[in-house]
């Protein structure tokens, strides 16, 4: 099963996050990544990109500073 | 009908979730760890999905119409803008703090785990937010 670390306060920041740039950009994983990408749409190309490049920052991010949330 | 292939296709797309691994927030962050301890195999979970809806969507191009609808409902938007990116961005900050995206998250609401809970609960609120504040993409 899953096992999620997270505090309390990092899983509403995160959500809303989610919940917010999903709307703004149009798309999430599914949308964008499968779909999009699988309909090769360029504009879904972009945001996959983007959210993934994003996503690799921020855990490097946690990592060097030694963030444990 | 069309719930039952609502229903259907749900649970498919919930299983397919569930069996790769891409519904565990760890694995998640461990793949968007590419730095650091990167465990690369969602790429072939993502990948497979991406070439299977590319063959499926091939085929439908093919038909007038879908079997239990009248029109395919496919996105209009094309341009590349700073909303695009803005919103992929936010998204992405999100997804790679916890390793949650919408999908996942649902499924992961049968662990009954109230972590799960607040986040859906929270990106709920963002994406409402968002509506009121911002409003739809033209």
């Amino acid at each position: 099963m899953i096992n999620i670390t997270s505090s309390k306060p990092l899983l509403v920041v995160a959500g809303l996050l989610v919940g917010f740039g999903t709307y703004i950009g149009n798309g999430c994983t599914s949308g964008h990544g499968v779909c999009g990408m699988g309909r090769l749409s360029v504009r879904s190309g972009v945001a996959t990109v983007t959210f993934i490049v994003a996503g690799v920052v921020t855990v490097a991010l946690m990592n060097v500073f030694g963030v444990q949330l | 009908m069309n719930m039952l292939i609502s229903f259907f296709s749900g649970l498919v797309f919930g299983l397919g979730l569930l069996l790769s691994g891409m519904n565990d927030p760890q694995k998640v962050r461990g793949f968007l760890d590419v730095f650091g301890d990167w465990q690369p195999e969602l790429i072939a979970v993502m990948g497979a999905a991406v070439v299977v809806f590319f063959l499926a969507y091939q085929l439908g191009l093919k038909r007038k119409q879908p079997f239990f609808s009248d029109l395919f409902h496919t996105p209009m938007l094309t341009q590349i803008n700073a909303r695009l990116l803005i919103g992929a961005t936010l998204f992405g900050v999100g997804w790679g703090l916890v390793g949650l995206c919408p999908g996942p998250a649902l499924v992961d609401l049968l662990a009954f785990d109230s972590s799960v809970i607040w986040f859906v609960f929270a990106l709920l609120v963002g994406n409402r937010l968002a509506h009121y504040v911002v409003g739809p993409a033209r």
